[in-house]
């Protein structure tokens, strides 16, 4: 760590500009949709390795939900639509 | 019927075997006219067990945002629905399907289950013995195990590399 002398700062001008903002899509448990299902779906949609989906489906399964995809609203919007097609339940929200 | 192995069968890259005994494919029609009935009604979402299928996107409290996917996306959601009950009422009677043809079985079952299922209430705990109560819903619960094993098989099928590729 370095030891640099304290700044006084006087930042004037703090730019507010909204940095792009990914968006994440979360795919929540449900009691009715099966594993085999939902692994079979995140692997057809996203082209996901078998393994990748499996640990996504245990995410989803065991902890409740699972991020199965990120990107610009648009992207985010258009995977939640094809998640809901398949019927999983799937939200979008901003990654923060 | 819990014992009896492989309802379908992938044949080849778009070829899959179908064996299942005519009162397994009455079964499956009626659900599948009941669901169509579902979802041409004039408001299917005021039915929570329909709803289930047309989830919000966002967050609950985002009403307009919720508003504005539905306004987006409802109408081609539903009709994929459609489009594939309509292949699923086409072919219901067929021993071999496509791969088109099997998609839009697997979306049907899956669309039943999630209604029936919601109507249920079914939990990951649940068990026969939870919907024992009356003979309606009893019935109700066997139909949704009939269809989740069906379902699996489909899975399983389209997951199963082509016989003549050999598999692992």
């Amino acid at each position: 760590m370095s030891t640099a002398p304290v700044e006084i700062g006087h930042p004037e001008t703090v730019e507010h500009i909204e940095p792009d903002v990914p968006w994440i899509v979360i795919v929540w448990n449900d009691p009715i949709n099966l594993m085999t299902y939902v692994t079979w779906v995140l692997q057809k949609l996203f082209g996901y390795s078998r393994a990748k989906a499996e640990k996504l489906m245990w995410d989803v399964h065991t902890k409740g939900k699972a991020v199965v995809s990120n990107g610009t609203k648009d992207e985010a919007e258009r995977d939640v639509a094809r998640l809901h097609a398949h019927g999983l339940w799937a939200t979008m929200q901003k990654d923060r | 019927m819990r014992l009896r192995k492989g309802p379908i069968r992938r044949l080849g890259p778009s070829r899959f075997e179908v064996r299942l005994s005519g009162r397994e494919r009455d079964a499956f029609r009626t659900f599948a006219a009941q669901l169509r009935e579902l979802l041409t009604s004039e408001h299917p979402s005021s039915d929570p067990a329909v709803a289930r299928l047309f989830p919000p996107a966002l967050p609950d409290e985002d009403v307009l945002g919720n508003l504005e996917y539905e306004q987006q996306h409802g109408d081609e959601l539903l009709l994929g629905k459609l489009e594939s009950l309509d292949i699923v009422e086409r072919t219901l009677e067929r021993q071999e399907l496509d791969e088109r043809e099997l998609l839009a079985w697997l979306g049907s079952i899956n669309s039943i289950r999630l209604v029936v299922g919601t109507r249920l209430g079914v939990t990951e705990e649940s068990s026969e013995r939870d919907f024992a109560g009356d003979e309606q819903t009893s019935e109700m619960y066997a139909l949704y195990g009939y269809l989740t094993w069906l379902e699996g098989w489909v899975v399983e099928a389209l997951g199963e590399e082509t016989p003549a590729a050999g598999s692992d």
